[in-house]
């Protein structure tokens, strides 16, 4: 049983054990339960029906207006729902109460098939390629898990993690504790905006992540067990830019292999109820684990009609197991068994240091909580020698000696190599401003492979390309790190320029939107 | 006939009328043209014969005689009819006709009116013909009025721009305007006695034969004795327009007296009994010299001085006046409060015109804070009671409390200038090393200059009470391992520059280079972190000032509270004022100081949250609302929470720089490391120096009971290590002076003889032996400089050779020798009596010396470790100067040679060389005790007065402990030298000869 149902059904029996005992009360509550069931499917339409008759039928009571004020939050009317839950005992009530405060100064815009509403202020910047990765998304995620939803699908962007937490039954630590950024539910997906955190975050993936969880409880109900739901999420999160299992970073895939042999991996069980209650390197893994396990389902027993057999058999009441099994022609045990060796046969990523924790950095973090070293992707640079190297190394910069600068970039680099994106960034600034494009972007690429999530590279691989003129290639990179950090106004800067050489007219539009209500508007 | 009758009569008499006004105008111009001209011919006139004339009496003619022709009657009709000169005559007539006709037509009598009325209409129409400008002319009227005004005019121009004489005329000045045109003086030579004012203290002086002209201070009075050119009834003397009565007597002599109260002139003027003034002199001027404001000078102590808050100040002042001085003051004022206050220093009713004196001023009842400054100056009055005592005042002079932390930002950004130099060094070698540049000319110099500066700057902060030792270690460590390096860079440098440069001259330079770049990769982040300490420490520190401000605050409300008095209440405001302008201060310095922060790892907003969350400014401006308001209670529950948010912001602000300061976590770890294996090794060398010594013991007692057996035998030693002494005493001083390297081998020989002698008559064997061991090679070491001494005698001869003649030298050679063998005597008896006693230590003894040999030698393997641990460390940090170096490299030789001594069953021998061994290891313990950083900072270079470099900023450092250097510290081989003196008896190249001559004079001597 899910957690939140366990006061709302304690709240049932108050409810109905207050109402007069009569047949009537039977009906009411064979009817809450049958609201609450339309619910947790997220089929808000029938809910709404459902509650519309028990009310009519039964006039406002409490436990209509809880159905009803339940109904209206599902929907997004978190004012109605507050007035009707008033100060109640209910979650609900509390969770429309923030939900009318978050929502203040907030603009809704309507697509095909979404209601995306966004703060006001530069997250607005966000609305074209929200809407852009959500219909896309739509479109091929719900062709792989043959799902199209008919009604529009409600997003909601969040300031920061504190809102997420005041709209979500997590609390503040668990959302920094575990990394959570976004989350799917009350048949709503609600992300925290990229510009909360210290250097961004995948946030176009994360919107795709959270769909391939929409869609799934709308094609399954609830009858896909977490660590399912989180491996097809995150297999599935990278289908919106092409092909799926393409968005699991390299360091967690180092990680994964190194828990692997260690035989230290994260079971199935605990994954349950909520990925977002495991602390960091756990979930790091958990997530690694989960996405190889359908990655292996995928790659190995059949693609996407495999993927496609364990949903519809899930949705026939079968086990995870059991479906599982049906699909891969072998028992569970014996499919586990199989994937953890298949686990254990992949070579360990040469050259990727795994790195089990999370690197998600909110703005407010707790006060006391103190900084981890480095506070930079890869791995922390505990040796001094390197680390006093790169900080010489920007000592020389900051004092335009860059020849130099890039001397001491090179010493630390040469003992950690690309294990490091900050060190390889900052080194990489030292070239360009050298004049070494050459060795500058060769040196960013090579940061890319073990961290393609790191904006600042590819922004300033972006940087190369466009001094090179080539627009094409600079775009793509400048894309990428807009999908990470769409707030730095270097990025718009870059794509208006190379939109304009591409011949793209709205897309530099676009970007002098974005760059003209990031210049003009700093928080 | 009137002109208001109806009809022709009325148009007649309207003429007529008019006539007579016209009439009238012409008298009235010819009466006020005939007043003007005789007003401005008598101005005129008096003005030419120089004579004052009176304005009103001018104005008066024409004015009375206007009025009265306007006063006068008009003409009746008859006399206007007359009066038209009209050039008709029958006109005339007719209007005369009508004139006297008319009555008749009033009256009737008989007359035909109508015949009468007809005439009258008849001339009537005829009128229109009169043009009465033509019928009563006026231009002699005109003419008149012309030529007065024409007068008037002159003579205005006259008396403005006209010529003087006359132009004094007009004003009246008969006198003056004989000034400029050769007046002659009316009297003669004039006597003028002066009679300054008292506080002048000038005497009275009397100067004859003037020409009148008078030079003294205001209110000086002058006695004017003169004698009048002609017998006068009365004189007066006119002093800037006043005239001052002169007596005469004798009819001639003219005397009197003027005071002079501002400058100008004066002339002498004869008067009649009218006193009318028959004749003026020219005028003399009166010059008044100033009375200057007094000079005061602060002697001492200096314009801007920094003093403690409770010193008293001796402020040493002179002053001088042109006069006298009246009273002398202090004038200063302390901070927050706007008004001066003053101190009456002297009082001088004598009126001196110099005054100097020395005051204390004790700055205790200010109450004065770090940082505060106060301004005072010195303020002397004359005694001027003619215009008002004058002041004048010293410059204005400063005194700044010390302030630790203000020393501390100074230093700190004093040190970072010099700190941004270290890196463009590091960038320049850098450079040079990838080639992108070439070594910019003066690069090698430029780095020696640093290393001076860093040193000179290591050395004053050293000296500085409160300064920042560490940093100073820090400076002199990194000063002395850059300069070493630098010059090695330099050296290889200029070795390539040669034309025989060898073909590993560039490998030299690149290994140089690289070492120095290496030296400066580390030394850059170090200091840059010790900085950022420094910078951190100073910031909590200023927060406690704020705190310490706030409870003297406090203190003073608390006692306003229980008894409020306007005094206390303005103590408090100025405590107040104080107080912002502290805080202002502090919270400018705060933000300063946090930009130059560079520590990554510093949160900045943790900083700035900080001092959000702990906004004092508000609590400040609350108190002093609420005492303005009177709510003194309120005034002290706002500055309890003013202090409770300095309390938290001081936690906080401690808290952000312990985390700072622990920017060294690796290197803390290794320097423990070290630590823990220098403590480790020195434990054991004390244990294995005890447990040797014990062995020795025995030793010694077997010796002991073998000595007192040969007593005679030691008795014996004494006596011939007396001889030695003896004959080192015969050689005489000058024939060896000094040698190559400063080293007195004479007296080193007699010191070793004499401690050799002390040694044997206390019947200390081993200490005998120590010293025979040590005396022998210098005596052997003397005799072999006087051999080679006696050489250069015999082969440079003549002036400019050898000190002494050969002949004194081998006398001194062979006393020398006289001592050598005596010498030589006593350590092979004690080397037997010695190898007898070893051969009498027990087997266990024997066996118990192995096994010390053992562990000896086990120890100074595990030295290795400690070398490692070092560089580990030194890697890191430039925390080892050459001194700890040595001191390890001493420990681990003189373990050898313990070993060797304990291998050779020499106890004695071994104890000492363990005891040396030991000593080194305590040395580089204590160090790495100090080096530890503050509170757990950042660990901190290990700087004995060794490891100071070169360099000599000329000021010895107070308490400065100073090495002295061993005797035998600076010893080079006698090897070196035998080289070099054999060097010397190689014939030089021809060409040569006399430079190869002087150099070796210069080298010997």
């Amino acid at each position: 049983m899910r957690l939140w149902r366990m006061p709302a059904a304690a709240l049932v029996v108050a409810l109905v054990a207050g109402a007069k005992a009569s047949p009537g009360a039977d009906a009411l509550r064979t009817g809450f339960g049958e609201t609450l069931e339309e619910l947790e499917a997220w089929d808000v339409s029938a809910a709404r029906k459902t509650a519309e008759a028990l009310l009519l039928r039964y006039g406002h009571g409490s436990v209509t207006d809880e159905l009803l004020g339940r109904v209206r939050f599902f929907e997004g009317d978190y004012a109605g729902a507050a007035d009707i839950l008033g100060g109640g005992p209910s979650d609900f009530a509390r969770l429309a109460k923030n939900g009318v405060a978050e929502m203040r100064n907030t603009r809704e815009v309507e697509s095909a098939h979404f209601r995306l509403r966004v703060p006001d202020g530069e997250d607005q910047i966000l609305v074209p390629y929200a809407l852009d990765t959500l219909e896309r998304a739509w479109q091929a995620i719900g062709d792989d898990l043959k799902e199209h939803p008919p009604e529009k699908i409600r997003v909601e962007i969040l300031r920061d993690a504190g809102a997420l937490s005041r709209m979500s039954p997590l609390t503040d630590g668990q959302i920094h504790e575990s990394g959570t950024i976004a989350l799917c539910k009350f048949a709503k997906l609600m992300v925290v905006s990229p510009d909360a955190l210290v250097t961004g975050y995948p946030w176009q993936d994360t919107l795709a992540h959270e769909l391939t969880h929409y869609l799934i409880v709308r094609r399954n109900g609830n009858t896909v067990p977490v660590w399912l739901h989180e491996g097809i999420a995150k297999f599935e999160e990278s289908r919106w830019r092409g092909s799926p299992g393409q968005s699991l970073a390299p360091t967690a895939a180092a990680c994964l292999a190194q828990r692997v042999r260690q035989r230290r991996l994260v079971t199935f069980a605990r994954i349950s109820p909520s990925m977002a209650l495991l602390s960091g390197e756990d979930a790091t893994v958990a997530f690694a684990e989960v996405f190889d396990a359908i990655r292996y389902l995928f790659d190995e027993r059949g693609g996407v009609s495999a993927l496609d057999g364990v949903l519809d058999r899930l949705r026939a009441g079968e086990t995870d197991e059991r479906a599982i099994a049906e699909v891969a022609g072998e028992s569970f045990p014996r499919f586990q068994a199989a994937w953890k060796e298949y686990l254990r046969r992949q070579p360990l990523p040469a050259g990727i240091p795994p790195v089990c924790r999370g690197n998600l950095e909110f703005k407010d973090r707790p006060k006391d909580e103190k900084p981890e070293g480095s506070q930079e992707f890869g791995i922390p640079i505990d040796d001094p020698v390197v680390r006093n190297a790169a900080h010489l190394g920007a000592l020389l910069q900051a004092r335009g000696r860059v020849a130099a600068a890039a001397y001491e970039y090179a010493r630390a680099e040469s003992a950690i190599g690309a294990r490091s994106p900050l060190l390889s960034n900052d080194y990489a600034l030292a070239l360009l401003h050298a004049s070494r494009d050459a060795d500058a972007e060769s040196l960013l690429q090579a940061s890319l492979r073990p961290f393609p999530e790191v904006a600042q590279t590819h922004l300033h691989l972006g940087e190369v390309y466009l001094a090179e003129q080539r627009w094409a290639r600079a775009r793509d990179e400048l894309l990428r790190a807009n999908a990470i950090d769409p707030f730095d106004p270097r990025v718009h800067a870059g794509l208006a320029q190379a939109d304009l050489q591409l011949s793209d007219p709205a897309g530099r539009a676009r970007e002098l939107a974005a760059l003209a209500q990031l210049t003009g508007e700093r928080r | 006939m009137e002109a208001n009758e109806p009809g022709a009569y009325g148009r007649i008499a309207g003429l007529l009328r008019a006539a007579a006004f016209r009439t009238r105008t012409r008298r009235i111009r010819v009466a006020l043209g005939l007043g003007l001209l005789g007003s401005g011919g008598a101005a005129l006139v008096c003005a030419l014969l120089a004579r004052p004339a009176r304005p009103w009496a001018l104005a008066l003619p024409p004015l009375v005689l206007a009025v009265a022709a306007r006063l006068w009657p008009l003409p009746g009709q008859r006399a206007a009819v007359a009066a038209l000169a009209l050039s008709d005559l029958s006109l005339r007539s007719a209007l005369r006709s009508a004139v006297e006709l008319h009555p008749f037509v009033v009256g009737g009598d008989g007359l035909s009116v109508r015949l009468v009325e007809a005439h009258a209409a008849a001339t009537a129409g005829r009128l229109g013909e009169v043009d009465l400008s033509r019928a009563l002319p006026a231009p002699f009227s005109r003419i008149v009025l012309v030529a007065g005004l024409v007068l008037v005019a002159a003579d205005f121009l006259l008396a403005r721009f006209g010529l003087a004489p006359i132009a004094a005329g007009f004003a009246g000045t008969p006198s003056a305007s004989r000034a400029g045109l050769a007046r002659e003086p009316i009297t003669g030579d004039i006597e003028l006695t002066y009679l300054y004012p008292a506080h002048t203290h000038l005497p009275p002086r009397t100067v004859t034969g003037t020409d009148g002209a008078i030079t003294a201070p205001a209110g000086t009075q002058v006695r004017v004795r003169t004698r009048a050119d002609r017998p006068v009834v009365a004189a007066a003397a006119v002093i800037n327009g006043v005239a001052a009565p002169l007596s005469v007597s004798s009819g001639r002599d003219l005397s009197g007296t003027l005071i002079c109260r501002k400058a100008g002139s004066y002339v002498f003027r004869f008067l009649d009994a009218r006193g009318r003034t028959l004749a003026e002199g020219p005028p003399m001027p009166i010059v008044l010299q100033a009375d200057l404001s007094p000079t005061v000078v602060i002697d001492a102590p200096r314009q801007k001085s920094e003093v403690d808050p409770k010193a008293v100040v001796s402020i040493r002042w002179h002053a001088s006046d042109d006069y006298g001085l009246s009273e002398v003051a202090l004038i200063f004022r302390t901070p927050g409060s706007p008004a001066e206050r003053r101190v009456l220093l002297e009082k001088a009713p004598q009126t001196p015109t110099r005054l100097s004196g020395e005051a204390s001023f004790d700055l205790a009842p200010l109450h004065l804070s770090p940082g505060d400054t106060v301004s005072y100056t010195v303020e002397a009055l004359d005694n001027d009671d003619v215009s008002g005592p004058k002041s004048g005042r010293a410059a204005a002079h400063t005194l700044d409390v010390f302030s630790a932390v203000e020393h501390h930002r100074e230093a700190i950004a004093a040190v970072r200038v010099l700190w941004e130099k270290v890196v463009l060094l590091l960038a320049d070698r850098i450079d040079e090393k990838i080639r992108t540049a070439p070594s910019p000319a003066g690069a090698d110099s430029r780095a020696l200059t640093l290393c001076d500066q860093l040193e000179r700057m290591g050395r004053k902060l050293r000296r500085e009470p409160s300064g920042p030792a560490g940093l100073a270690a820090a400076l002199l460590a990194v000063a002395t391992g850059e300069r070493a390096r630098a010059s090695e860079t330099l050296d290889a440098r200029e070795a390539l520059r040669r034309p025989w440069n060898s073909p590993e001259g560039g490998a030299r330079l690149a290994v140089a280079l690289a070492a120095e770049i290496t030296g400066l990769e580390r030394d850059v982040p170090y200091l840059e972190r010790l900085l950022d300490e420094q910078t951190l420490r100073d910031l909590f520190s200023l927060q406690k000032e704020l705190s310490s401000r706030r409870a003297e605050l406090a203190k003073l409300i608390e006692t306003y509270r229980e008894k409020p008095t306007p005094e206390l209440r303005a103590a408090i405001l100025a405590q107040l004022a104080r107080f912002r302008e502290r805080l202002t201060e502090l919270q400018a310095r705060e933000a300063e100081l946090a930009k130059g922060i560079t520590d990554e790892h510093f949160n900045r907003r943790a900083l700035a949250q900080v001092a959000k969350e702990h906004d004092v400014g508000k609590g400040l401006q609350d108190i002093e609302q609420r005492l303005a308001r009177g709510d003194v209670e309120g005034a002290m529950k706002a500055l309890d929470e003013m202090g409770s948010s300095l309390d938290r912001m001081q936690d906080d602000f401690q808290q952000l720089a312990g985390e700072a300061g622990q920017r060294y976590p690796g290197l803390a770890r290794k320097l423990q490391a070290f630590q823990r294996d220098v403590d480790a090794a020195a434990d054991e060398e004390r244990r294995l120096s005890q447990e040797t010594d014990g062995v020795r013991e025995q030793a010694r007692e077997a010796a002991a009971r073998r000595a007192s057996a040969s007593r005679a035998l030691v008795r014996e030693l004494a006596r011939q290590a007396a001889e030695a002494e003896e004959e080192l005493s015969k050689v005489p001083d000058e024939t060896l002076p000094r040698g190559l390297f400063g080293e007195d081998a004479l007296g080193n020989a007699r010191e070793a003889a004499g401690t050799l002698r002390k040694a044997l008559e206390a019947s200390d064997l081993d200490e005998a032996r120590t010293a025979v061991g040590k005396a022998l090679p210098r005596v052997e070491e003397l005799q072999g400089g006087l051999s080679r001494e006696e050489a250069v005698a015999r082969e440079w001869s003549g002036p400019g050779g050898a000190l002494s003649p050969p002949g004194k030298l081998t006398e001194a050679r062979r006393h020398a020798r006289g001592a050598l063998r005596p010498l030589q005597d006593i350590r092979d008896a004690l080397d037997r009596l010695f190898r007898a006693q070893e051969a009498a230590l027990s087997p266990a003894a024997r066996q118990r010396l192995g096994q010390l040999a053992g562990r000896q030698e086990r120890l100074r393997e595990h030295l290795g470790q400690v070398r490692r641990d070092m560089k580990a460390v030194e890697d890191t940090a430039p925390l080892f100067g050459p001194s700890a170096q040595e001191q390890i490299e001493g420990a681990g030789a003189q373990m050898g040679e313990a070993a060797s001594s304990l291998r050779g069953r020499r106890p004695g021998s071994a104890v000492e060389h363990e005891e040396s061994a030991l000593q080194n290891l305590e040395t580089l313990r204590q160090a790495a005790k100090a080096g530890k950083g503050q509170g757990g900072g950042i660990p901190l270079p290990m700087i004995s007065g060794d490891d100071e470099g070169g360099g000599d900023t000329g000021e010895p450092a107070p308490g400065e402990k100073v090495v002295i250097p061993r005797a035998d510290q600076y010893q080079v081989p006698p090897e070196f030298r035998r080289d070099i003196l054999d060097a010397m008896r190689q014939a030089p190249p021809r060409q040569y000869e006399e430079e190869v001559k002087k150099y070796y004079r210069e080298i010997v001597r």
